[in-house]
Parts: C-alpha cells; sequence; structure tokens
C-alpha cells in the first residue's frame, strides 16, 4: 500500500458510473489521457463517457501490460525479434474469445482513447473476421442493419458478383496449404 | 525471370493505402471540427490531393501515426455529447450525423479496418449498408496500389466497374486468368488518368488478344505511364511504343515481331522475352541495331530468344548504348566466345551479364574477367553446356566484386547434355529420372573450389558433372545445390558462416546429412577437422585446402543466432 502512496493515481469513470482506479503510468498509455494529465486535470475524476465499465476493464488490462512490457525489456536485454513475436503471441491471446460487439466497443474506445496498440489489434482482428464473409454474414455478425433498397442491393451485387465467383484455383491453393 | 516469378506467387491481392489517422480538424478550412460547420467548399472535380504515399509507406503502417494530430485531442475528449471523429483523409465527409456512425463502429474505426482489408473484402464490406458502402468507395477513390487477380470466366466488363472506382489509382498490377482483349486496356485508359505503372500478367492458358496497334494508341494516350510489363504478347505482330514518359517497358510471349520502333528517349530498362517457339522470325539484328537512335540511355537490357546470334550481338556492340550497365542475353545459343569478345569491347562498366543458354566456353569467361574485374556484380551462365569447373572457378577467383554467379546446369554429364537443349525452360520429374540414369553410365566428375570474400547467391543446381565441392565464402547468404547428384557427401567442404538458404532438392539423403552436419555441428568445431578429412571407405585421407578461418573465435553468439537462421529446403 505504502508504493501506491508512491505513485500517482488516476481515476477513471466509465460510462455506466464504474470508478477505476490506475497508475497515472497505466493511464498515459492512452494518449489521449496523457494529454488531460499533463494538462492537469490529475484531481478529478475523469469520465469517460463512452466506453462502458466490462470494456474499460479489457482497455486498462491492455495498458497495465504495455507499462509491464515496456518496464521488463528495458532490464532485461532481448533482441528485437523475440519481443515481436511474443507481442505478437500476447496479442493474439488477448484478442483471442472477444465476441464481434465487445470487439466494436473496444474499437471505438481505443481510437477515442487514442490507443494506437489497441487499435491495431482491434482492426487486425476485424479484418480477420470479415475476410471471406459475404454480406449478409458480416451484417449478422456485426449487428447492421440493412438499409439499401432493393434496388440499390441488386445493383451494387451484381456490380461485385464477379468477385464472389467461387473459383478451383484458389480453393485448390488454399487447401494445400 | 526467377523475381517474377515469386511476386507471382505473392498475395492474390493486395492493396496499398497511405495509413495517417483521422484528423481532428476540417478537411476544409483546417479549424478544429468540434463546434465547427464550414462553408468553404471543395471542388468536385479536384477531391483532397493524395498525400505522397509509397511503397515505402507500408513498412511503417504500425509505427505511430506522425504528430500533428494530437493537438486538439483535448477536444475530442468531450462529455457533453457525443462527438465523432470525422476522418478526411480521402475528402471531406457531409456533416449529416447519420454518416458519422456505421452500425456499431464509429467512422473512424471503420475506415481503419476497411484500409486494411483486401479488395474482395472490401468488395464484400460495401454490400453490407450504405455508411459502409460510401465509406468503401472512398477507400477506393484514394488507392493508389491495388493489384487485383481477375479469375477465369468472370467478364473483364466487372474489372472496369471496379477500376472505374479507382479514379486516383497510381499502379496497377493485373493477374489474368482469361482472356484478354483491347477492351481491357481501354477500360485502363478511361478510368485511371494518372496510371504510372501498368502490369498484366496473364496466366498459362490465357490468349492476349492485343494487337501491336492496339498497345501503341495505349502507350501514345497515356502521357504519364512510367512502367509498363505485358506478359503474353503473342499477337502483337510488330512493335510501336513512342512514349516521352516511358522509362521501363517489359514484353514477354513475343513472337514473330515483324517490325520494331521503340522510340522512347527516357526508357532505361527493357526486357523483351520471346516464345521459345523455332518459327520465331523476328529479326533481333535490325531491333538492336534501332536501340542507339531510339533509347540512347537504356541502362538494363534483357533478351531471350533463340535467335539471338552473334550477328545480333555485334550489333548491340556498334550500337555502343553509353548508359549500359545489365545486360542479359538469354536462350540465344548463336553467342559465343566471339559475341563476348565485342561485347566486352564495347561494353566495359558492365554490373551484371546474364548469357544463361548461350555457347560460350572457358576461354570466353575469361574475357569477361579481364574486362570487368572492377564492376561485375552477377553473372549468369545458366545452361551455357561448354563451360567446365575450372572457367567457374576462375571467374569467382578474378572478379572480386561478384555477389551472385548462377552455373546452373553447367557441369553435367556429357550424357545429359543432349537432354539440357530441350528441356531448358524446365525439367519434369520424369526427365529428371532418366538423367540420373544416365549419369550412372558416365563418370565424368569435376571438382569445385571457390574462395569468395563478397559472394552471397551461389547456385549450382542441376551440375550433376559435380564431384567434389569446397566452398569459403564468409559472405554466401544462399547456395543451391539442387539435383547435384554425383556431389560426393565427403567431397563436400562449407565454410560459409552467414548461409541462410540451402536449397538440397534431389540430392541423396547421405549428402542432405553431410550438409546438415557441415552447417550445424562440423562448423562449431572446424579446427579439429582441418586439414585432413576421411574419405567415406575410410581407405584414404584427402587433403583439403584450409582457408585462414574467417570467422572471429569469439563469436560463439553469433553463431548460436546464424544456427536458427539457416534453412536446408529439400523439397
Amino acid at each position: 500500500m505504502s508504493e501506491s502512496t508512491e505513485k500517482k493515481m488516476v481515476r477513471l469513470r466509465s460510462s455506466d458510473g464504474e470508478v477505476f482506479e490506475v497508475e497515472e503510468s497505466v493511464a498515459k498509455v492512452a494518449k489521449t489521457l496523457q494529454d488531460m494529465l499533463e494538462e492537469d486535470c490529475a484531481d478529478a475524476v475523469i469520465p469517460i463517457t463512452c466506453v462502458r465499465a466490462p470494456i474499460l476493464t479489457k482497455v486498462i488490462d491492455y495498458c497495465k501490460d504495455q507499462v509491464m512490457i515496456s518496464s521488463s525489456s528495458s532490464t532485461t536485454n532481448n533482441p528485437n525479434e523475440r519481443t515481436e513475436q511474443e507481442r505478437k503471441a500476447w496479442g493474439q491471446k488477448f484478442m483471442e474469445g472477444v465476441d464481434s460487439s465487445t470487439l466494436c466497443e473496444l474499437l471505438v474506445a481505443s481510437n477515442f482513447l487514442n490507443i494506437e496498440g489497441l487499435l491495431n489489434l482491434g482492426v487486425d482482428k476485424m479484418v480477420s473476421m470479415i475476410q471471406g464473409k459475404y454480406p449478409q454474414e458480416i451484417r449478422d455478425m456485426f449487428n447492421v442493419v440493412n438499409d439499401f433498397t432493393p434496388e440499390e442491393e441488386e445493383e451494387i451485387r451484381n456490380q461485385n458478383a464477379w468477385a464472389f465467383e467461387r473459383d478451383p484455383y484458389y480453393k485448390k491453393r488454399s487447401s494445400s496449404k | 525471370m526467377q523475381q517474377r516469378q515469386l511476386s507471382l506467387d505473392a498475395d492474390e491481392a493486395s492493396l496499398k493505402r497511405g495509413k495517417k489517422r483521422g484528423s481532428y480538424n476540417c478537411g476544409r478550412c483546417g479549424l478544429p471540427k468540434k463546434g465547427h460547420s464550414c462553408n468553404v467548399t471543395v471542388d468536385p472535380t479536384n477531391p483532397a490531393p493524395p498525400s505522397s504515399r509509397s511503397r515505402q509507406t507500408q513498412l511503417d503502417y504500425y509505427q505511430p501515426s506522425p504528430s500533428g494530430h494530437h493537438h486538439h485531442l483535448r477536444r475530442a475528449l468531450s462529455f457533453d455529447d457525443d462527438d465523432d471523429v470525422v476522418v478526411d483523409h480521402v475528402e471531406p465527409v457531409s456533416d449529416d450525423e447519420e454518416s458519422e456512425t456505421c452500425g456499431p463502429l464509429t467512422w473512424t474505426c471503420l475506415v481503419e479496418v476497411l484500409r486494411r482489408a483486401g479488395p474482395k473484402s472490401l468488395l464484400s464490406a460495401a454490400q453490407v449498408c450504405r455508411g459502409w458502402r460510401d465509406c468503401a468507395r472512398r477507400m477506393w477513390r484514394s488507392t493508389e496500389e491495388l493489384s487485383l487477380r481477375v479469375p477465369p470466366r468472370s467478364r473483364l466488363g466487372s474489372v472496369g466497374s471496379l477500376l472505374q472506382k479507382c479514379s486516383g489509382l497510381l499502379r496497377l498490377t493485373l493477374r489474368i486468368e482469361s482472356d484478354l482483349d483491347a477492351t481491357l486496356l481501354a477500360c485502363i485508359a478511361f478510368s485511371c488518368p494518372n496510371l504510372e505503372a501498368l502490369d498484366i500478367r496473364t496466366a498459362e492458358n490465357a490468349v492476349n488478344w492485343i494487337s501491336g496497334d492496339e498497345l501503341s494508341r495505349f502507350v501514345a494516350e497515356k502521357k504519364c505511364l512510367s512502367t509498363l510489363k505485358v506478359e503474353g504478347c503473342t499477337n502483337l505482330g510488330f512493335l510501336n511504343i513512342c512514349s516521352s514518359s516511358l522509362s521501363t517497358l517489359w514484353l514477354s510471349g513475343l513472337h514473330s515481331i515483324s517490325r520494331t520502333a521503340i522510340n522512347c528517349p527516357k526508357l532505361k530498362e527493357l526486357s523483351l522475352e520471346f516464345s521459345g517457339q523455332e518459327n520465331d522470325s523476328t529479326d533481333l539484328v535490325t531491333m538492336v541495331d534501332s536501340f542507339e537512335r531510339t533509347c540512347p540511355r537504356l541502362r538494363n537490357m534483357h533478351i531471350a530468344s533463340v535467335r539471338l546470334s552473334h550477328d545480333a550481338a555485334l550489333s548491340l556492340a556498334q550500337a555502343n548504348l553509353r548508359d549500359l550497365r545489365m545486360l542479359s542475353l538469354v536462350l540465344g545459343t548463336g553467342i559465343t566466345d566471339a559475341s563476348v569478345a565485342s561485347i566486352t569491347s564495347t561494353y566495359t562498366n558492365l554490373e551484371l551479364l546474364d548469357l544463361s543458354g548461350s555457347s560460350i566456353s572457358d576461354s570466353g569467361i575469361g574475357m569477361i574477367c579481364n574486362v570487368f574485374p572492377q564492376t561485375l556484380s552477377r553473372l549468369s551462365l545458366a545452361h551455357c553446356p561448354n563451360i567446365t569447373s575450372s572457367g567457374i572457378q576462375f571467374a569467382t577467383a578474378q572478379l572480386p566484386h561478384l555477389q551472385l554467379i548462377d552455373c546452373g546446369m553447367t557441369i553435367s554429364d556429357p550424357s545429359v547434355e543432349d537432354l539440357t537443349a530441350e528441356q531448358q525452360t524446365c525439367s519434369t520429374e520424369s526427365n529428371y529420372d532418366e538423367r540420373v540414369n544416365k549419369a550412372k553410365h558416365h563418370p565424368m566428375y569435376q571438382k569445385l573450389i571457390i574462395k569468395h570474400g563478397r559472394l552471397r547467391k551461389l547456385s549450382l543446381w542441376g551440375c550433376s558433372g559435380l564431384d567434389a565441392l569446397c566452398l569459403n565464402c564468409p559472405e554466401l547468404n544462399e547456395l543451391n545445390l539442387n539435383s547435384c547428384t554425383n556431389l560426393h557427401p565427403a567431397r563436400l567442404l562449407l565454410q560459409c558462416p552467414t548461409l541462410e538458404n540451402v536449397y538440397a532438392v534431389g540430392c541423396g539423403d547421405v549428402l542432405i546429412e553431410a550438409i546438415h552436419n557441415q552447417i550445424f555441428n562440423d562448423f562449431v568445431s572446424e579446427t579439429d577437422h582441418f586439414p585432413r578429412k576421411r574419405l567415406a571407405d575410410g581407405s584414404k585421407r584427402v587433403f583439403v585446402p584450409c582457408f585462414p578461418s574467417q570467422q572471429p573465435s569469439d563469436d560463439g553468439k553469433g553463431r548460436r543466432a546464424w544456427q536458427s537462421r539457416c534453412n536446408i529446403r529439400v523439397n
């Protein structure tokens, strides 16, 4: 506890009112918060209006890890390749089991708080989720409402149909791998 | 050729777009966007200028975005309303609130996602809803580089409709698996006014119906085209390429070109690959002769044709292209030592020389060594049946700047040589078996000793006549021993600490094991083993030349790292 008094703590309030207390170094991973803290808003509780508590928990997890990585890599002199690999593996693990709605909220939160690394992780995850999916599958996955008129939909489908033809060459290549 | 093959196998389609996160300032007037309504109108015909993105920007994709957009971040953290940040790197978005959120995502996030999605995903995403469609549309419009594979049976018209979305396209690569004709060129000419580089690749069975007339019209109309690569040009008939902007021209699959006029004062790189058919009637002598007047700044020249003759080499020597640095005359069995003599008399600064498939002998190599000792860094002599291991050894000894040497299919058994002429392009499995069988009856083996300080790549693929190999090359990175079927495992010595790739397809198991041992085990304890080495039968010891070890003795750490890097590829 004595340590926590030494380290400056920051309080964050999620959109549903829950208050999180984190170390300043953790909060500063988010560039938006860093800018705020440098402009001296440290005493007040910082409201983060568009992020719900479960999402904020996840975000804080990420920030804590970033702080840990940066402090540990400065002590042990690992070659860059290793940490890169580890970071990748860790990122995959971190994103594992994140469902599509959580993912969207995470993306919005990391964009709002300006956490480049988390945004990249989320975007990569989402790109891999979209890949090879039909429009309806994407809609179902991310709860997007189809607001096309039937005519519009027909038109755009005709335009893009060629890309969705099953082609044996591609199939063969992907299955042989 | 090999390089092109590699790039063909690369990702079927990849989009490269610029990075640059969303800005918090208005895209029209530059004022902070929060609480701001912009009155500046934008000329719709002149959308936001494309930022200078290039291939390199792809590399720093994941690095933090350039500073400069953090200044107003605090403004973004507003607590009073749901303020969404509108990205405007493409062009200003309407202030409609509707367009700012797309389902569960904000526009910025969607832009980030779609920016990294491939073209196929982008097409799919465009069908999800209006917001996604608009975002995808902007993506297409801001795309500068597009690489697309067109599957067979798909109508080229649909490719055209896609290209129409990409009005800002600068570099286009199409891999086409169906027949194509000039309508495609017309489509490209119409849709991409600023195109700088066009690369059309055709699948083997696809027929390219573009005629010489159509190609010359396309080139003449595209004022900013600097790179043009077209495969499968079997139906051109003649070549009439006149352009003041073109600097790179690659045409392959050429056949019976009746006349040639390549009038490109800025042309630096020219590659003409003819289809290997015997009945080709192209007059290469006149063609090469004209280059002096029409393409005076030619730097790299590659011609692959069975019609390449000594006369063509002579006229090239007379053309006296002052800037020529890389010369590749491939598949010309008519290229002889005399041709080498005339080329070396005119061009004395060559950095790359590729005479694969020619009839030159060791004395031709001698001339090359005399003229280019200070400049030549890449030498390719694959499929030159008349050169021997002593010629190769001489070349490596006399050319200190050499970094790459390809001697594939050179030191082969006499019995194999007649076969190689027929299968210059590729060797099938059955042919390979035949060769192995024949080789066993004619033991005429050669040895090769190479010590070179700069050599990075050495290729000895198909050197079935090679019996003993001794390499001391501290910089050697890649070694190709594919189908070196008669290389004796006990007569192999590799002192190459920086090897990363060894190819040993079609080698015997014992040899592969020997290579493995040499690289991973013997190297560590090399001092114990050399200079004497026991033969496999244990009967006698041979003296293996001992070179001073170039490896610093206390380099244990580097050695471990190197070990983990080296791959031996056997299939």
